[in-house]
């Protein structure tokens, strides 16, 4: 399963939650910081929206939320290209 | 060093029933995140991460000593049991009538209880039932026969109402939860944990005596809540902590009737439930939905709520788990027997 245009979805449609202007994100920069681009609720609806998704796609279940998603110096969503490792690790458990 | 686990074991106590009062206000979602200034994204966004429908609250001017005296006065009616014939009773609370006296000693004067009875305050909020009902146990494991846990919050006196990511959650509750001595053995387990370096985590500032600290000199005594603290939290304590009581009481996963946890938010729930990896019928998660977030009484507020029938009518193996505010969490593993546990009172008699 290709993930990354799942995750690009997900996250431009977060984005545009918080900001009807935004412009849809074609490329993300592999440094994009997530965490600090969201507001905490709209990184709980993207990991819903990416948990329904992913469950759509796959038939399975994975719970994407831990201890360490909102931690500032630990959470998979401080750059984009470590937030594709960590789904895709989560998908391959 | 090894870690000492503050856990209890007790063979002689049981619940024999839980009564529950809710707020006799409802307020829908969709109506308050107009009011709140809330645009539609925003109320979508928190209806389908948290779960928010509807919730009960308290009318101006109603105390937890009356929602508690409302679901104790029910309980001892519907029991015929005179309030005489109580030795105890413990209210835990963050929404006392004053900070001083107790509020447990009105209660108990109100409810009609003897002055012979032993009564006293626990400032905990969502932990604060599992607590409870450990001291409960102690008394009765100690020799007493009868006591009265009372719980829950009138969390709307201490939440700004135009706070719109904390005040759409909270529901106002008070629950009356009888424990006494039973003829037969009757194992149950507890395990307790504290962190109070996530003490601002979510709190109540210049509510108590620390007024001039820089960081809440601005701030009202309404609770504020730092969210992602608060989460993150719960996902990094909560599944090891039912690991843990699972494996102090030597039950299996699969012996469990029902997880009954504390009401956070609808995807706290979904996700512990799935980290569980349970029937979801196991883990009830529509109190926050309905009635909002009770604190220390949500555990038997989904029980009244939710699992009034099966309370009633079966012998069951129940895990209880409260966590939040403090940081404190706690779990227990009991068993209950057909217990009066009717469905919520709505507003005071």
């Amino acid at each position: 399963m290709d993930l990354i245009p799942l995750l690009a979805d997900s996250l431009n449609r977060a984005l545009e939650s918080e900001d009807s202007n935004h412009k849809y994100l074609e490329s993300i920069p592999f440094d994009f910081n997530i965490l600090e681009n969201l507001e905490s609720m709209s990184i709980v609806e993207m990991l819903l929206d990416l948990e329904e998704q992913i469950e759509n796609k796959t038939g399975t279940h994975i719970s994407l939320a831990d201890e360490k998603i909102f931690d500032a110096s630990m959470s998979p969503l401080l750059r984009w290209k470590q937030w594709l490792a960590y789904v895709d690790e989560r998908c391959q458990k | 060093m090894m870690k000492n686990i503050a856990q209890l074991t007790f063979d002689r106590p049981f619940i024999r029933s839980i009564v529950t009062t809710v707020g006799a206000r409802k307020i829908e979602f969709e109506e308050e995140s107009k009011s709140l200034g809330l645009t539609e994204k925003e109320a979508k966004r928190m209806q389908k991460a948290i779960g928010l429908n509807t919730r009960y609250v308290a009318l101006p001017g109603e105390t937890i000593v009356d929602y508690c005296k409302n679901s104790a006065l029910k309980l001892l009616e519907s029991l015929s049991i005179s309030p005489l014939a109580i030795e105890a009773l413990i209210l835990v609370t963050q929404s006392p009538n004053y900070s001083a006296p107790a509020s447990s000693i009105r209660l108990q004067h109100l409810i009609g209880m003897p002055t012979s009875t032993l009564a006293f305050d626990m400032s905990l909020g969502c932990s604060g039932f599992v607590y409870g009902l450990a001291n409960a146990y102690s008394f009765i494991q100690s020799g007493l026969n009868r006591v009265l846990l009372c719980v829950g919050d009138i969390s709307t006196s201490f939440v700004d109402p135009t706070n719109k990511s904390l005040a759409p959650l909270m529901g106002d509750a008070g629950s009356a939860i009888l424990i006494e001595a039973s003829p037969n053995h009757n194992s149950s387990y507890f395990q307790f944990y504290s962190d109070g370096s996530g003490e601002k985590a979510l709190y109540i500032p210049n509510s108590g005596t620390i007024k001039s600290d820089k960081d809440t000199a601005e701030l009202s005594n309404k609770m504020i809540m730092d969210g992602s603290a608060v989460f993150t939290f719960t996902l990094k304590r909560v599944p090891s902590m039912i690991d843990s009581i699972l494996n102090y009481s030597n039950f299996k996963k699969e012996d469990i009737d029902y997880f009954v946890l504390h009401q956070p938010n609808k995807y706290i729930l979904s996700n512990l439930h799935k980290r569980l990896d349970i029937d979801s019928f196991r883990v009830p998660m529509k109190t926050q939905s309905i009635y909002g977030n009770q604190n220390s009484a949500s555990i038997p507020g989904t029980i009244n709520g939710f699992l009034s029938k099966e309370y009633t009518d079966k012998k069951l193996t129940n895990l209880f788990a409260g966590f939040g505010i403090g940081l404190s969490w706690a779990s227990a593993i009991v068993q209950t027997s057909k217990i009066y546990a009717p469905n919520p009172l709505v507003g005071l008699d």
